[in-house]
């Protein structure tokens, strides 16, 4: 008789209704990979259509709401919620030695509430979509005759669907450690989840009262933002930035803690240092929140607070980069394994460094004039977004694929896939950042001739890299079903969560362990982690 | 009297309970952020328009104003009473306080109500409905616009707490609550304190001004 | 009822109704300090007794006072944020030089077209 998660309890109803997190993680699992295709389908429609200079597959004003919607799906359907609520939904309690979240019943709560928004959003797509761009700037927002509303109370309601998963995580984090597990024995991982969930906490209430006051206006012109009765569309992009500004931080956050958990478990090594990483965590979240306004260089922003955000905005950087070296210096004098998720990683290592540095670049006052609203700003957030987040989320697919599903993938097709990935990745943003930075500018129908070849480029990449993407997840489904049975801890990890049986169970431990050795310290023997807890 | 119930998660009824009152404090802190957007609207245009703002304030009915700042206070007293009470195991007195506060409340929104009506009479509405002839400064409108989001948002959040504070006071008089099991009341009167302190902050901002 | 817990409900009642005549002392007081002729310092005045009310409620009334630091630490927190967001948007308004303050040319309302 099978105990594990998976089989125990059975049926339907048992799923729809469940309270376990890791069935919960499962569930989100399903609809953040949809809406990954659905707004890739949209980027497939945006770049068939930049194929040739003129008009090619659609017409303008559907061009505008296509990379909307891309826009919108991807942020708020995929980006925000897929690391957190698929892979720290699974593994945080488990991490913490804990049965379940704190609070257990929010959890499923905010899985209805994000379909709940996911359903509003579709049908904002259904009623023809919106071509304000994801940005939803005022006063064209609320001005322009298209599905606005819709569009943005489906936002507010994932933006609940956030925060309630905010709270259970950073309360899971105080409350539900095992004994013994003080805040430095937490795997790296809860460090880069709790940090996320400070910033989902405090900056998405700023971006609901934001785009509500964008909404109501199609129902009674209040026009905060109307020059026409005093308002300042500056002050929208204050508080739109607010927000958006820590959510890319919320993106790459966990994505960082992902890559942490991989870095570690197959260079076989503690990671270089602790505190570095757990503390750049926190300061990503806290510096993050300080430079929205290098959104706003050419916006009509003062001098003053451009120069303000704008040296503010170098400092962010400094924790990230200390997060890269500390990852290499992981790597240094270990065992290093290649298996798939530690070629997304080599890939990570790379694309993040690059998209990184290109984002102080742009940050930087005087040569953002320059690239503003152009494709190398493009480039530099697909960087990060695509070639940073998405690589991690499909690298943390891998990584825990036996822990979740108890098989292990083809190891070949897996190397292969992800080397697809890269190459179309690569073939579809690097043109960019030559486009952007020869005066292309984003959200454009048309361009003229000479920007062709880099366009055809960039386009046949992203199908290259849809076509990869495709293959990565049907070898994962493949391996569902057909894959061969794993053990319990198939990478060797020395990390707690891999002590756990083959599949765990529902209640993941069923007497609470007591922790008495350090978070990447589970290959050592009981003496051997007494002498070390004792030496510290 | 009933015990509260141990959650399979938790070892024990004291952590269930401090994670029960972090997670509504982290809600409180949310909420606090989503009217700091206004509040952040306000300081700014307050800025860009001082002398309109000044005027727009001084045409407010600071009698009403500060009668509400007094009933909502009242009620943050009634409530704290309410979670004395089912601490000290009289959970019928702590249902009759709560019930006391939801009138409070109504009390708040009426007086609002009648505030709001005599704003319509002066044909000031917000956005691009105003019609104030006698302050007819774009600074001025784009105040009461704001007014108008503020204070609907807070009232909003009043109804919202009223109808939280029926339903424990309903639970408090059919003897729900007890000694031991008062944290529901308590989250609950978190809740409506919150209420009360974005009116702490939204009275001399909106209704103080020197004349 | 028990005489213990009479009395505990009293205490805590007159700890209560203590709070409550501060508050209500200290709206008196911001009330009065509206009308005198304080010019710059009017608005950080109320702010300031805004605060200190606030303060009462959550440590009183909200028992944080009683309470583990991370409670008040998630209130800080958000005050904080809040106020970083307000300033640093103010302090564009106040700050432009090349850009004009409010639109321009100047906006009127509709009450005046």
């Amino acid at each position: 008789m099978s105990t594990d998660y998976l089989r125990a309890p059975r049926g339907v109803r048992s799923w729809l209704l469940t309270t376990d997190h890791k069935r919960i993680g499962l569930m989100f699992y399903v609809v953040v990979v949809m809406s990954l295709l659905l707004g890739g389908v949209f980027a497939l429609v945006i770049r068939a259509e930049l194929f040739t200079p003129g008009p090619t597959v659609i017409g303008p004003d559907m061009y505008n709401r296509m990379f909307t919607l891309h826009g919108v799906i991807m942020v708020w359907l995929f980006m925000i919620p897929s690391i957190p609520n698929v892979f720290g939904n699974f593994v945080l309690p488990i991490m913490l030695g804990a049965k379940d979240l704190a609070f257990p019943r929010l959890n499923l709560a905010s899985f209805y509430v994000y379909c709940a928004g996911a359903l509003v959003t579709l049908g904002a797509m259904i009623a023809g979509g919106t071509d304000t761009g994801w940005t939803f700037y005022a006063p064209f927002s609320t001005s322009t005759p298209t599905a606005v509303l819709p569009a943005v109370i489906g936002v507010f309601i994932l933006g609940v669907s956030s925060i309630l998963t905010a709270i259970n995580f950073i309360v899971t984090t105080h409350t539900m450690r095992a004994r013994g597990m003080s805040l430095r024995r937490v795997p790296l991982f809860v460090w880069a989840l709790y940090a996320t969930s400070l910033i989902m906490l405090l900056a998405t209430p700023v971006l609901g009262l934001t785009i509500m006051l964008v909404g109501i206006d199609h129902i009674y012109h209040f026009g905060v933002f109307d020059p026409a009765l005093g308002g300042d569309p500056v002050l929208f992009q204050h508080l739109f930035w607010f927000y958006s500004h820590p959510a890319v931080y919320i993106m790459i956050l966990p994505a960082q803690g992902v890559i942490t958990e991989v870095v570690c478990t197959f260079s076989h090594k503690q990671p270089a240092s602790y505190m570095a990483i757990a503390i750049s965590s926190l300061g990503i979240a806290t510096i993050g929140f300080l430079t929205w306004g290098h959104h706003m260089f050419v916006a009509g922003m003062s001098e003053l607070d451009a120069g303000v955000f704008g040296a503010l905005s170098m400092f962010v950087a400094i924790f990230s980069a200390i997060k890269v070296f500390t990852w290499v210096a992981t790597m240094h004098r270990g065992s290093i394994s290649f298996n798939t998720p530690m070629l997304y990683f080599f890939w990570f290592l790379f694309l993040f460094v690059f998209g990184g540095m290109t984002g102080v670049a742009v940050a930087t006052q005087s040569l953002d004039v320059h690239w503003h609203d152009t494709y190398f700003v493009v480039a530099h957030f697909h960087f990060i977004m695509v070639g940073s987040t998405l690589t991690t989320f499909l690298a943390a697919a891998h990584y825990w694929f036996p822990k979740m599903f108890g098989r292990l993938y083809s190891e070949r097709m897996g190397l292969l896939t992800s080397a697809g990935v890269f190459a179309g990745f690569f073939l579809t943003f690097v043109p960019q950042f030559l486009l952007g930075n020869a005066g292309m500018p984003r959200r454009y129908y048309t361009y003229p001739e000479r920007y062709a070849w880099l366009n055809v480029l960039s386009s046949g990449g992203a199908f290259l890299l849809a076509g990869a993407l495709v293959l990565a997840l049907v070898n994962l489904l493949v391996a569902l079903r057909w894959g061969k049975l794993a053990s319990g801890n198939p990478w060797g990890s020395r990390s707690f969560e891999w002590m756990t049986p083959r599949l765990p169970p529902k209640e993941n431990f069923p007497v609470t362990p007591e922790i008495r050795r350090g978070p990447y310290d589970y290959h050592l023997t009981n003496e051997e982690a007494r002498e070390r807890a004792s030496a510290r | 009297m009933n015990a509260p119930r141990l959650a399979e998660q938790f070892e024990d009824l004291a952590k269930q309970g401090q994670a029960a009152r972090l997670g509504m404090w982290l809600f409180l802190g949310s909420e606090l952020l989503l009217f700091g957007g206004l509040f952040a609207l306000y300081a700014a245009y307050r800025a860009m328009y001082p002398a309109e703002f000044a005027e727009a304030v001084a045409h407010n009915s600071v009698a009403i104003g500060t009668t509400n700042t007094l009933v909502l206070i009242t009620s943050s007293l009634t409530v704290a009473m309410s979670v004395g009470a089912v601490r000290a195991d009289r959970p019928r007195r702590a249902g009759r306080l709560l019930a006391l506060s939801v009138l409070l409340g109504a009390v708040f929104l009426a007086l609002k109500g009648v505030e709001y009506a005599a704003h319509f009479r002066d044909g000031i509405l917000p956005g691009e409905g105003y019609r104030f002839a006698e302050l007819p400064a774009a600074g001025a409108s784009l105040f009461f616009t704001l007014y108008y989001l503020l204070t609907g948002l807070h009232a909003l959040h009043v109804t919202a707490g009223m109808t939280l504070l029926g339903w424990l006071s309903w639970g408090c008089l059919r003897g729900r609550y007890a000694a031991g099991n008062d944290l529901h009341v308590e989250l609950g009167g978190l809740y409506w304190h919150l209420v009360d302190i974005v009116w702490i902050f939204l009275w001399p901002l909106l209704y103080l001004a020197h004349p | 009822m028990t005489r213990a817990a009479t009395a505990e409900t009293h205490a805590s009642t007159g700890r209560y109704v203590a709070v409550w005549a501060a508050l209500v002392g200290l709206t008196l007081l911001s009330f009065l300090l509206s009308r005198a002729p304080l010019g710059a310092a009017e608005l950080p005045a109320a702010l300031a007794i805004a605060a200190a009310k606030t303060a009462l409620v959550l440590l009183f009334f909200m028992h944080l006072i009683e309470q583990r630091t991370t409670n008040a630490v998630v209130i800080l927190t958000a005050a904080a944020y809040v106020v970083l967001l307000a300033s640093l948007t103010t302090a564009d308004v106040v700050t432009r030089r090349t850009f004009p303050r409010a639109p321009t040319p100047p906006a009127t309302s509709p009450a005046s077209r």
